[in-house]
């Protein structure tokens, strides 16, 4: 997966030079992680004494993550809609995705959007032979998630890039998610 | 420019399947297809054995200077539920043909964790330089699931196998 990168950082030493590449900050006076996204907040590490940097990536598989339908779904092509025997609204729920039994290549996920009594519907149309067969449904979760993390003399500063959000920890404090 | 780290499901030392954020499926063959074929049948006594599996990371964009700290842990404890386990080790850069009898050694799963995860740079050690772009990066880490006879029968709640590293 790219990562989408939401930050940008730079950090600048005593005698003004600035720095965007590299580990060491340990003549930093400044540490700036600057948004490329509006909606987040920037951060900045300033007048403390620096140690390092860098960013540390999160990267889930799952294991099992796909089960059979219940009962014969009837998926035709061209519609979005698709029927189920028997009321699955506890079965399959907004945001699962499903799809015919059968190769990958062929016959892709589509994600749930709203499930009634009888159908469900789906986030487009379906492309393929119609047909009345057994189905797969898998829940996705997050599945990436990064952090910048900049280490200082006493406390690390943590931020998370999906939302910005800030943490700060004792010096060796590693943070897994 | 940020790193791409996938992670990948194994068919030889340098070969696997992108299963970043995607499915991998213990199954009562030696393949890597997420199906409902060749299930675990639970056993009228002892245990049954899937396949083992394994798992390394795959360098798909470089980073600006190294990647380096290669860590695996699941998501907090077993929910498969009764009967059923998964045990895991690292076995370096040396391939071995899956199997079906119970593995040597190992360690279940969950006994590593986010505070405690399980090292995948030990053997082939970081860092990782950009040099490394588009080769496999760490340790081979095998799995295998295990079936006991008490076991409840039908699909498994998901279980969650993260690959944590750090990049500068």
């Amino acid at each position: 997966m790219k990562i989408s990168e939401t930050y940008t950082w730079e950090a600048e030493k005593a005698d003004g030079t600035i720095l965007t590449e590299g580990g060491d900050l340990t003549e930093c006076v400044r540490f700036s992680l600057k948004p490329s996204n509006g909606n987040f907040p920037a951060h900045d590490v300033v007048n403390v004494p620096m140690i390092r940097r860098f960013n540390r990536g999160f990267n889930k598989v799952r294991f099992n993550n796909q089960e059979e339908v219940p009962g014969m779904l009837v998926w035709e092509d061209g519609s979005a809609i698709v029927k189920t025997p028997q009321d699955l609204m506890d079965v399959v729920k907004f945001g699962d995705k499903i799809r015919q039994k059968g190769p990958i290549e062929m016959v892709p996920w589509h994600t749930v959007l709203v499930v009634s009594a009888s159908e469900i519907l789906t986030d487009r149309p379906f492309k393929g032979i119609s047909a009345k067969c057994p189905s797969w449904k898998m829940t996705p979760s997050p599945t990436f998630e990064y952090l910048y993390c900049v280490v200082c003399k006493g406390f690390r500063f943590y931020v998370r890039a999906s939302d910005g959000a800030a943490l700060i920890t004792p010096e060796e404090f590693e943070l897994y998610l | 420019m940020a790193a791409t780290i996938e992670i990948h499901e194994m068919s030889a030392l340098a070969t696997g399947t992108d299963k970043t954020a995607g499915t991998v499926r213990f199954k009562d063959a030696d393949d890597a297809t997420v199906d409902t074929n060749n299930p675990l049948v639970i056993p009228g006594s002892g245990d049954v054995y899937s396949y083992t599996k394994k798992v390394r990371a795959y360098m798909e964009d470089a980073p600006s200077t190294k990647v380096e700290n290669l860590r695996w842990y699941p998501d907090a404890a077993n929910g498969f539920g009764t009967g059923i386990s998964v045990k895991a080790k690292n076995i370096g850069t040396t391939w071995g043909a899956n199997y079906k009898t119970a593995m040597s050694g190992g360690a279940s799963l969950w006994t590593y964790s986010s505070g405690s995860p399980l090292d995948g740079d030990g053997v082939d050690t970081s860092p990782f330089l950009p040099a490394k772009l588009d080769n496999y990066i760490g340790d081979l880490i095998e799995l295998q699931m295990t079936v006991h006879d008490d076991a409840a029968q039908g699909a498994l709640t998901p279980e969650t196998l993260t690959l944590a590293y750090d990049e500068i």
